[in-house]
């Protein structure tokens, strides 16, 4: 059967790469010594070829690279200064295989591998999630949430929309927090969840997002994470995962997750 | 698919912190994280912004980086995840306003680049080229990724690869109309 052109163009440009595996690029040879056609493609193709990398190195020179730096050297610093929660959370639930595997024998073993893959789905998505949330909030800072303009009957009636499709109390009073303006509220899907996302611009700090998401699991770390510079705290309630994250201080994260925790405690 | 959790082969989530590799190695690719942080968002700022999440990122998570394999394949994948997110992040939202910041941001970064920065001919085209096309010509043309790396890496088969790859060498060598010396010269 004949390749199409494009079929035919891609073969003949993985040739010119050396990446055709010893039968497939003994025959393409054998093919072109008889069609003088393809052979013709072939050397324009081979003529098309760009100086490439050398181009693509002068990029190398204009990178940044004392800022880039300076801003690993930090990055290194501060990351030494937490733990790591993962890390541990996968020590625990390795420990916790470890000893249905000890008690249980091969059942056990059978039992053991249930809640270490349990684990790493839900990890997966809390990571990818979160991951999502945090690159999205890094692009904004406070002159990006100034510009920011929503008439309060709009932002009521989205927070009203919200609420419904989250199946949640969303009033103004209940997301209303102290030193916080709320300043957007949007649906926003992941992986074909909902999530409700609550901007917010601070008084004393950079932006702050509230995010619900209408899916069920997920469990926090207890204790204040950052990611891309932000610092955040997720946890589970009500059968929905929220996650609170901003660029603010650990501390101020911490006690503002509280507040939002025992809004969202009733009803 | 797009957001897949970076993973690297033999990854046991039990490896000691690997973070003195990271620690030591990283700086000196730095450069190179840039420039494929500049290639997906054509934007020099947002190059730099990757470049510090993809360092974060990795020094967090340390623990899954699998001492003995490439740091470097490692590190494009996080900083790809970590765009692709971001994107995938501003696509879907709803409300308006920010995408048309976005916008803007990524043609004020091309401009730039085009004026200041980059004067050479192959790179503007290279850099018109559509972002699928020019990872993968900085993946295998430029990094000296082979198909099958650069398919990993991409997360596409490696057939993908080489239409990409083929695509790429005929926009940029001027064939990309079909029929060069061929029968059907009737399409555009």
């Amino acid at each position: 059967m004949a390749l199409g052109r494009d079929d035919m163009d891609a073969l003949l440009v993985a040739y010119l790469d050396g990446e055709l595996d010893p039968p497939r690029r003994q025959e393409l040879e054998q093919r072109l010594r008889d069609d003088a056609a393809l052979k013709a493609r072939l050397a324009a193709l081979a003529a098309a070829g760009r100086p490439l990398r050398g181009a693509f190195d002068t990029l190398l020179d204009v990178a940044p690279r004392g800022r880039l730096e300076t801003a690993f050297a930090a990055a290194s610093a501060k990351a030494q200064a937490r733990p790591q929660f993962r890390y541990r959370r996968m020590l625990v639930a390795a420990a916790a295989s470890l000893l249905l595997l000890l008690c249980g024998g091969v059942a056990g073993y059978l039992v053991a591998k249930a809640p270490a893959e349990l684990f790493e789905e839900a990890d997966e998505l809390e990571e990818a999630w979160v991951g999502a949330v945090a690159g999205q909030l890094s692009l904004y800072n406070a002159a990006s949430l100034a510009a920011i303009e929503v008439p309060s009957a709009e932002l009521e009636a989205q927070l009203a929309k919200l609420g419904e499709r989250l199946g949640l109390d969303l009033s103004v009073p209940r997301v209303t927090f102290a030193g916080l303006t709320l300043k957007r509220a949007e649906l926003l899907h992941f992986e074909d969840r909902a999530i409700a996302e609550l901007l917010y611009a601070s008084e004393d700090h950079g932006p702050v997002a509230l995010c619900i998401m209408a899916a069920p699991g997920g469990e926090g770390e207890g204790e204040v994470e950052s990611r891309d510079g932000l610092n955040l705290m997720y946890w589970a309630q009500s059968g929905r995962r929220f996650l609170l994250i901003g660029d603010a201080p650990a501390e101020r994260i911490e006690t503002l997750a509280e507040t939002v925790a025992s809004a969202f405690e009733t009803r | 698919m797009a957001s897949k959790h970076v993973k690297p082969p033999g990854y046991s989530g039990m490896q000691a912190p690997s973070r003195d590799v990271i620690v030591t190695e990283l700086p000196a690719l730095l450069p190179r994280l840039w420039r494929y942080g500049l290639i997906l968002s054509r934007d020099p700022v947002a190059a730099e912004d990757l470049v510090q999440a993809t360092a974060l990122r990795a020094l967090e998570h340390s623990s899954q980086f699998v001492a003995g394999t490439r740091l470097d394949r490692w590190l494009f994948s996080i900083l790809r995840s970590i765009w692709l997110n971001q994107l995938r992040a501003q696509r879907i939202r709803t409300g308006h306003g920010l995408v048309d910041a976005e916008d803007a941001l990524v043609s004020d970064g091309a401009e730039q680049i085009e004026t200041n920065i980059l004067a050479g001919q192959v790179l503007r085209q290279a850099m018109g080229l559509p972002e699928a096309q020019r990872e993968t010509l900085l993946l295998v043309y430029v990094e000296g990724f082979t198909y099958q790396e650069a398919a990993n890496v991409l997360d596409v088969p490696i057939g993908t690869v080489m239409s990409r790859v083929a695509a790429v060498r005929l926009k940029l060598g001027g064939l990309e109309a079909p029929a060069a010396k061929n029968k059907d010269r009737d399409v555009d």
